[in-house]
């Protein structure tokens, strides 16, 4: 009995605070609306919070930030990786580049630098993981041991 | 929030003078009854455009004195809380005229100032009259008030609200004082 009725004193205190909650009602006043909510034009609605703009992450800042990265800083970077060096890269670029693990190491054409990629190839596993499958019964349809021993039969 | 506390101060200031400011000096007896109302009403008011709402419901409760019988100036002091979206707490302070229109009939013209106090403030004039009904053992009576409200933080920006309200309640008395 006594939990029931602080329960309803609870209740009655939170309606008294905000009331119920009628965003988008119509309204005259700021009290038609809920605690959180403002009457404006006409309709309660939930204002703008102000604290983003106080809060220092003003449109000043930004443009601070847009001013730190300047376009000559984007135009040096770009010159010191031109198209010389590109042309040189793709021109090492061969199919035997493409180790068994699937990926290709890129060296330019000064051989200063060298890249690993990867080039989309699944890495091939070794041919006696085919064979140990097999002396445990299962069969792979397409395993490169069944395309390279054509005389091997399944039993 | 500046505004708003003048607001408040200015509400209590004219209260107490109202309140206190009785001619009691002279008088050989003091009377004291009061009012318990419920009612609602309806609000009018601009903002983008004009708007008509019902009134939030509110529960009052009056406490009057008056001196020698005499039928004015009676004072009054009716404490008032609206009961649905927000509860709001207000105060009317206000001088009222009583005048018998038979013998079970009473008529009671007031004049006041209406004044919302919690959560927010609104502020302005308020006029009405009752009809009271003497039933034996029961005074009841009917209200309606008009209030105009062109100040206080709970108005939209460039808003002015009129309300007409409509409560009915009864009347009981408290106390007397002297011959």
């Amino acid at each position: 009995m006594k939990t029931r009725s602080v329960f309803f004193v609870n209740l009655l205190t939170l309606l008294c605070l905000y009331g119920c909650s009628v965003n988008g009602n119509p309204c005259l006043r700021h009290s038609d609306c809920a605690g959180n909510e403002e009457c404006i034009a006409g309709v309660c609605s939930i204002p703008s919070d102000s604290s983003i703009s106080d809060g220092g992450n003003d449109i000043d800042d930004i443009t601070d930030i847009q001013d730190a990265v300047d376009v000559d800083d984007i135009t040096d970077t770009q010159d010191a990786a031109d198209i010389d060096d590109i042309t040189d890269v793709m021109d090492t670029i061969d199919s035997s580049d493409v180790s068994d693990s699937g990926n290709m190491d890129v060296t330019d054409s000064s051989g200063d630098y060298t890249d690993t990629v990867d080039s989309g190839i699944p890495p091939v596993p070794p041919a006696n993981f085919y064979l140990f499958i097999r002396s445990l019964g299962f069969y792979t349809q397409n395993s490169p041991v069944e395309k390279n021993q054509h005389n091997y039969k399944v039993r | 929030m500046y505004k708003n506390v003048q607001l408040k101060r200015i509400i209590i200031v004219s209260t107490l003078m109202i309140c206190v400011y009785i001619p009691s000096a002279h008088a050989q007896s003091v009377t004291f009854s009061g009012r318990l109302n419920a009612g609602t009403g309806i609000t009018t008011g601009k903002t983008d455009e004009n708007h008509v709402r019902r009134s939030p419901s509110f529960l009052s409760a009056e406490l009057r004195t008056f001196f020698d019988d005499d039928v004015f100036p009676v004072y009054s002091l009716e404490i008032l809380s609206e009961i649905e979206s927000r509860t709001t707490l207000g105060i009317v302070p206000k001088i009222e005229y009583t005048g018998s229109i038979g013998d079970n009939l009473a008529v009671t013209v007031y004049g006041g100032i209406h004044s919302k106090v919690a959560p927010m403030t609104m502020f302005g004039p308020e006029i009405g009259v009752y009809l009271h009904m003497d039933l034996g053992k029961i005074v009841i009576h009917f209200k309606i008030s008009m209030g105009i409200f062109p100040w206080g933080d709970d108005l939209p920006d460039g808003t002015t609200l009129t309300k007409i309200d409509f409560s009915t309640g009864f009347s009981f008395p408290i106390t007397r004082y002297g011959q």
